[in-house]
């Protein structure tokens, strides 16, 4: 009885303890978050400060590798996004960089005659390159390329040009409901639309090829470009697109038309009014007899992965090469038989490590094989070319070549290197112009 | 925590000055002993509340000294289920019996962190990194009886625990030509996890 009243006494203080205590909590969960946002502004160039911005200066080294051209002695080395490197080639073993063609937003080239024509962003540029001390811009067909996704957004058309890429950084931190978190894909990824699809990169990889033509007044380019000259006709790939331009008037380019390809095109190769276009899963060969208005002959097929192409005689050339760009799991030369534009035949393949470009000439074979070097075979018996190496440089990065009068000029992550292939049996290197990394 | 250290202020002032005023065995001598039990319980609550209240269970063993015959101090171990967690709570426990001849009234307060933190159902969070438990208490009354060295207890309070989970996103943007992964964004949600708690425990001493 006494304890029970002792309990009693004891319950208002212990009912105020046991509320005072609950009142610190509920039985809820608490959440807070804190946001470390990193994100990339994009960063805006008007059309006129691009168009300012483009001219002719001193020559610099090469920082990056680029597309190459060759025409008449001169080698056109483009530094991806900002220009051309203008290089005296007369002399191989000794070449001699001359002026560095500043142009914003430029990934290709291709010329005829004394005409430059260079992509900047969305436009495509005509210099004047009579002489070469005084390159000047005559002309440009202003938005001709509307699939510019290089900088990986489009153009703006109220803000200009997209050049740069700022890094913004913000913290928050808030109190929010539980009821939110947890959920799959529940992050910023996608907030404020910066970060990228894949397919974006798509669109990216989009290389084209150059051919020599002699009848075309055009120069000589490497395999991965996009740009090519046949007869009358510039040819570029525009994304998915082919855009026809015709510079029968070398100073007047005029766009004549604009041909849906294949959302995963990515080099040309004019031969013989034929146009030989590499994709990522095959090759479309079109006739050129009516040039603004390509007609497709065939579609070769082949696994997914880049390819780059090349032609010589009644054989293409086509290196397939795997890659997060690139997708596909194959490394490989295919010679491809074209005796039948219809019907193209696969003759046979060969392993290759991580092949970027190639280049044929008289039947000799050079092939980019990446982080494994530059390869040259004698193809003069397709059904023998691994069993005919005639060289093989390691521990040099290669990227595209140029095969031309013996010469065989080949650009890497290293720089330029170039070889005399005059004696098959004795390919040298007789020169090289490094990379210089900041 | 501030919430935490100003409720176990009060809990041992009011302890204190309740057995200042009841004054009863205050001449007795100072005994140490040793005591263990094992508790029970569930945890009411809610990580999404509009779906209403969730139970879930815990249990732990605690183990220490009893000093005297109102003072209990302890660390125990446990495992703690909530809604989307389970964790293993590492604590130490002070408790006060108020007077009484076998049976009780007492006050307790946990205090400790949490050995592991895992969600009690696989799930796909993107950009998640680790989950890390924190700090966590716990308070509450109970009523305890006494059978010849044998105790059983009954009781009611609060439980918290912090669970801090890190997550990492992917940032892009292009460089010349050529996509490239930049600094990542993070996020760190720390997520306080409050209960109610109700035991049932059985011992010795």
């Amino acid at each position: 009885m006494k304890q029970l009243s002792h309990i009693t006494l004891r319950l208002p203080f212990i009912l105020f303890l046991f509320v005072f205590a609950f009142s610190f909590t509920d039985c809820a969960d608490k959440c807070e978050e804190t946001n470390h946002f990193v994100y990339y502004e994009p960063i805006y160039a008007t059309w006129a400060e691009i168009k300012a911005s483009v001219g002719v200066t001193e020559p610099k080294p090469l920082s990056e590798i680029g597309r190459i051209y060759f025409k008449d002695g001169i080698l056109f080395i483009n530094e991806a996004g900002n220009g051309i490197h203008i290089i005296d080639n007369k002399n191989p073993a000794n070449p001699t960089p001359l002026h560095f063609l500043n142009i914003p937003g430029n990934y290709d080239l291709a010329i005829r005659g004394n005409t430059l024509y260079a992509d900047s962003y969305v436009d495509l540029v005509a210099f004047d390159i009579s002489n070469l001390t005084k390159i000047r811009e005559i002309n440009r067909i202003e938005k001709l390329f509307n699939n510019y996704t290089t900088m990986g957004m489009m153009v703006s058309s109220e803000r200009g040009i997209l050049t740069e890429w700022k890094k913004v950084e913000r913290v928050t931190v808030n109190e929010t409901s539980c009821n939110a978190m947890y959920q799959p894909w529940g992050g910023f990824y996608h907030r404020n639309g910066i970060a990228m699809s894949e397919s974006g990169d798509a669109n990216f990889s989009a290389k084209t090829a150059f051919a020599p033509s002699a009848a075309s007044q055009a120069g000589v380019g490497g395999s991965m470009a996009r740009f090519t000259i046949n007869g009358d006709f510039l040819y570029g790939l525009d994304g998915s697109n082919l855009d026809v331009v015709d510079v029968s008037n070398q100073a007047m380019p005029v766009a004549k038309n604009e041909i849906p390809l294949s959302w995963d095109v990515e080099t040309l190769f004019p031969t013989n009014n034929k146009l030989f276009v590499g994709s990522r899963t095959g090759m479309y060969i079109f006739d050129l007899q009516e040039p603004t208005k390509p007609t497709l002959l065939s579609h070769y097929a082949h696994v997914r992965s880049c390819d780059p192409v090349v032609v010589e005689g009644n054989y293409a050339y086509v290196t397939l090469r795997s890659g997060s760009a690139c997708q596909g799991f194959t490394n490989q030369l295919e010679v491809i038989d074209i005796s039948n534009l219809k019907a193209p035949t696969l003759v046979k393949t060969y392993p290759m490590t991580n092949p970027f470009g190639l280049g044929i000439d008289d039947g000799i074979l050079f092939i980019c094989d990446g982080d494994d070097g530059l390869k040259a075979y004698n193809a003069k018996n397709v059904l023998t070319i691994s069993a005919n190496q005639l060289a093989h440089y390691k521990n040099i990065n290669a990227f595209d070549i140029i095969p031309f009068n013996k010469v065989a000029m080949m650009i890497g992550k290293n720089g330029l290197y170039q070889y005399d292939y005059s004696d098959i049996k004795k390919i040298k290197l007789i020169s090289q112009l490094p990379i210089v990394t900041e | 925590m501030k919430n935490s250290c100003l409720l176990f202020v009060a809990l041992i002032a009011g302890v204190y000055a309740q057995a200042q005023n009841l004054h009863t065995d205050s001449t007795e001598a100072t005994k140490i002993e040793y005591y263990f039990q094992f508790q029970s319980g569930a945890l009411v609550g809610c990580s999404i509340c509009f779906t209403g209240k969730e139970i879930s269970f815990s249990g732990s063993t605690t183990h220490g000294i009893k000093i005297g015959k109102r003072l209990r101090v302890g660390a125990g171990v446990g495992i703690d289920s909530y809604f989307n967690w389970n964790t293993t709570p590492v604590f130490g426990s002070v408790s006060w019996d108020f007077p009484g001849k076998r049976n009780a009234l007492f006050f307790q307060f946990t205090y400790g962190g949490a050995l592991s933190a895992w969600p009690t159902q696989k799930r796909f969070e993107y950009g998640h990194q680790k989950t890390k438990a924190g700090e966590g208490y716990g308070f509450g009354v109970g009523y305890r009886m006494r059978y010849e060295k044998m105790q059983i207890s009954f009781g009611l309070g609060s439980k918290s625990q912090l669970i801090t989970s890190y997550y990492q996103y992917p940032t892009y943007y292009w460089k010349k030509n050529t996509r490239v992964l930049g600094e990542p964004s993070t996020k760190i949600i720390k997520n306080e996890l409050n209960r109610l708690a109700v035991w049932m425990a059985v011992g010795w001493k």
